[in-house]
């Protein structure tokens, strides 16, 4: 790496410069003879040549034959943007035998050359640099193959809540088989503390059983009271290691961990009152034969959107609602009041549950609800009074947390977490879901809270992604990507506690020491394991240190 | 008038269209033509500061394109580097363009959460950190490593981006002297 090209590749190096005229919109600020002279100076220029338009079919042919002509190897388009044309003129070099990975270009034109105050002299000076540089990058390239691995046709899915069971079914329904990991006795994840579900208002143990009917079968291979012992490989190639030693080879792994809830002590007297319970327990109530309680004050909120935990657990709302239906369908003369902060908009039954005469009262965290020994003091934010509403059971909505164990696994399969330890991929918006170029996808409540159908749609789409790999039977991709000179690495490990891609991993060598081991299917070539390489044992193979060394040491 | 506060910025030029002002239009010259450049004045070439922008080819370096078809040139001495992530930018890559004679680098990246590759423009943070030490224990005022974090989406986030650095460089000048 450090060496650039050499043998027969270094005796085969020729750059030829194309300078595009641009139709004259170049010429306005740079004088093309005289770059066009700078250039032919310049030791490591093979042969220069003006083409109006290389970008034409016209020009291209030109380009071509100027190849041809002088026995060009490497070529630098000063022009336009790569931006713009750099793939155009890749693929259209590649036909007369330059490999895309000798194509450099200088951006000459958009405002990368023109002069402004310096006027012409100055515009073409500073042409003159760019493609000395962009020259003398091109000379140090070396080649860089297309990567290719193969996939082991199995998908591995943690988690056997609602999100990593209709992800399972996704896959399975294509005919890929399926390992199904719960780290509990029993599928269902929190799915089985309810007791019905929202929309449906199914009974929660229905639902689970039908999602299980969906996954049945030979190609779903349930594994139930383990979890990830530990992780090795890349895309298409993981060997997850399970507790109690089971090793599983999978070529892509769907993260459906979910999360946990809140356990909010001390808040509201939650711990120390009796008549405090959370939502989840009040769930289990509704599940007896016994009313759980007269007048009922449900607080929304609950050591959520505040500064340690300012996000909207999402999911609270409808449930206090829905269990509030449900309670007063059994119990119409149950009393409910619901202290709330404002409800978000996708609470469902909303409505349905003021029509049977819940009462909604608006708090602000300025002045919280306090919970006394029978009645709950709160100041109505809409009235502006202070109101003293009795009550023998307080129902506190705590909010979705990230869950121990997949805090455990992220750190385990190096996935970015976000401040709150929730799941996040590098590119939520353009890929959601997804750790490119991992093979990992993520589903449900451990990417964020969400509801059960948001999980059942996120669990669908991740299966299917993770089919759509598996499908294609290898992975292929370009290799603008870092690269690795072994013999310089000190083991030091910065590289790998950067890499948020898992694209490197110490392992131990022959003499014993760890060394960085780079698997280059896995990385981006974004280079951040280069800036931290005290050795300069990594290096950029599109742009290696002696590429970016002679680039700066041509500007004149 | 909106054009003259323009043209006192540092090694910064907008031309004008000859003979129109349209001031209160930002961008008056949509393309530097013949007569635009001769309305040109100011700095004769190589009187600038001569910089290098290491731009990241994502975010960044859209904006420095669009600056352009937005008719913004800037000085004639200062190259643009592009390179595919901020995250690789090295402490030795930066140390060896000051030690080509560089008054400045710019390092450009894309501000949080628009890495393409997750967090490269964080660590980059952390470097371009590390090299104003560095700068700094060889008697060369670490502002003159400016470091930026910008959006793509129009050409005048460079542009900004591009002043802001320009006055923190005429700030360090009288300290190099004091230096040297």
């Amino acid at each position: 790496m450090a060496d650039g090209p050499c043998g027969d590749e270094r005796k085969a190096v020729k750059v030829g410069v194309v300078v595009c005229e641009c139709g004259g919109e170049i010429k306005r600020s740079v004088d093309l003879a005289a770059l066009e002279k700078g250039i032919a100076a310049d030791p490591v220029v093979a042969g220069v040549f003006r083409i109006n338009y290389p970008c034409s079919a016209k020009g291209l042919a030109a380009v071509g034959e100027a190849i041809s002509k002088r026995g060009l190897s490497r070529m630098v388009i000063a022009g336009c943007s790569e931006r713009l044309f750099g793939r155009l003129f890749r693929e259209a070099l590649s036909g007369f035998g330059i490999d895309p990975s000798f194509v450099g270009f200088a951006n000459i034109r958009d405002g990368m050359a023109p002069g402004g105050a310096g006027g012409r002299k100055a515009g073409t000076a500073k042409a003159l640099n760019l493609v000395r540089m962009a020259a003398a990058s091109m000379a140090e390239a070396l080649r860089v193959e297309v990567l290719e691995a193969g996939i082991k046709p199995l998908c591995l899915v943690l988690g056997g809540g609602v999100a990593g069971m209709a992800a399972a079914g996704a896959v399975a329904t294509r005919g890929v088989k399926t390992v199904l990991v719960e780290k509990e006795k029993e599928p269902g994840g929190l799915l089985r503390s309810l007791n019905a579900v929202f929309p449906s208002y199914r009974r929660a143990d229905e639902f689970i059983g039908a999602m299980l009917d969906e996954i049945a079968g030979d190609l779903v291979e349930m594994v139930t009271g383990a979890e990830v012992e530990s992780v090795t490989g890349h895309v298409g190639n993981y060997e997850v290691t399970l507790t109690g030693g089971r090793k599983i080879e999978a070529g892509a792994i769907v993260v459906a961990t979910g999360a946990s809830v809140l356990s909010p002590d001390g808040l509201f007297g939650y711990g120390d009152n009796d008549i405090v319970v959370t939502q989840m327990e009040f769930e289990h109530m509704l599940e007896g034969d016994k009313q759980p309680g007269g007048k009922i004050v449900m607080i929304q909120c609950v050591g959520s959107r505040n500064p340690e935990r300012p996000y909207c657990s999402r999911i609270c709302c409808t449930a206090s609602i829905k269990n509030t239906i449900l309670l007063k369908e059994r119990y119409p003369s149950a009393e409910v009041t619901i202290l709330s902060r404002g409800f978000a908009e996708y609470a469902g039954d909303l409505d349905r549950a003021r029509d049977m005469g819940v009462k909604i009262i608006r708090y602000t965290p300025e002045r919280p609800p306090v919970v006394g020994g029978n009645s709950v003091e709160v100041f109505d934010t809409i009235s502006g009074m202070e109101t003293t509403i009795p009550c023998d059971l307080v129902v506190l909505a705590a909010p979705i947390v990230p869950s121990e164990s997949t805090r455990a696994l992220a750190a385990k399969l190096r996935l970015p977490t976000d401040e709150y330890g929730f799941l996040i991929e590098p590119q939520p918006k353009l890929r959601p879901g997804e750790f490119v170029p991992r093979g990992i996808y993520v589903a449900g409540s451990a990417h964020w809270p969400c509801t059960i159908t948001e999980a059942v749609v996120q669990g669908y789409s991740a299966g299917s992604r993770a089919f759509d790999l598996i499908n294609a039977g290898k992975v292929s991709k370009s290799a603008f990507v870092a690269g690795m000179e072994e013999d310089l690495c000190r083991g030091c490990s910065r590289c790998c506690e950067v890499c948020m891609h898992g694209a490197i991993e110490m392992v131990e060598a022959e003499d014993g020491m760890k060394r960085a081991l780079h698997m280059p299917i896995q990385c981006t070539g974004c280079g951040v394991c280069v800036s931290v390489c005290p050795s300069g044992a990594l290096s950029l193979k599109y742009a290696t240190w002696r590429q970016v060394g002679s680039a700066i040491e041509a500007i004149v | 008038m909106a054009g003259s506060k323009r043209e006192k910025r540092a090694g910064v030029k907008v031309k004008k269209a000859a003979g129109k002002t349209r001031s209160g239009k930002r961008r008056a010259g949509r393309r530097p033509g013949k007569a635009q450049a001769k309305g040109a004045t100011g700095r004769r070439a190589g009187a600038g500061p001569r910089l290098a922008i290491i731009a990241c080819t994502w975010h960044p370096l859209e904006s420095i394109e669009n600056a352009a078809r937005e008719g913004y040139t800037y000085g004639p001495d200062i190259l643009v580097l592009p390179v595919r992530c901020t995250g690789a930018v090295t402490v030795a890559n930066i140390l060896r363009l000051f030690a080509k004679g560089l008054e400045g680098v710019l390092v450009l990246g894309c501000k949080e959460g628009d890495c393409h590759y997750f967090n490269g423009s964080e660590r980059c943070g952390e470097i371009i950190e590390e090299t104003r030490e560095i700068l700094e224990w060889g008697g060369i005022a670490p502002e003159r490593l400016g470091f930026t974090l910008i959006s793509g989406s129009e050409g005048r986030n460079f542009e900004d981006a591009l002043d802001a650095y320009m006055k923190d460089l005429k700030k360090t000048r009288g300290r190099r002297k004091r230096v040297a």
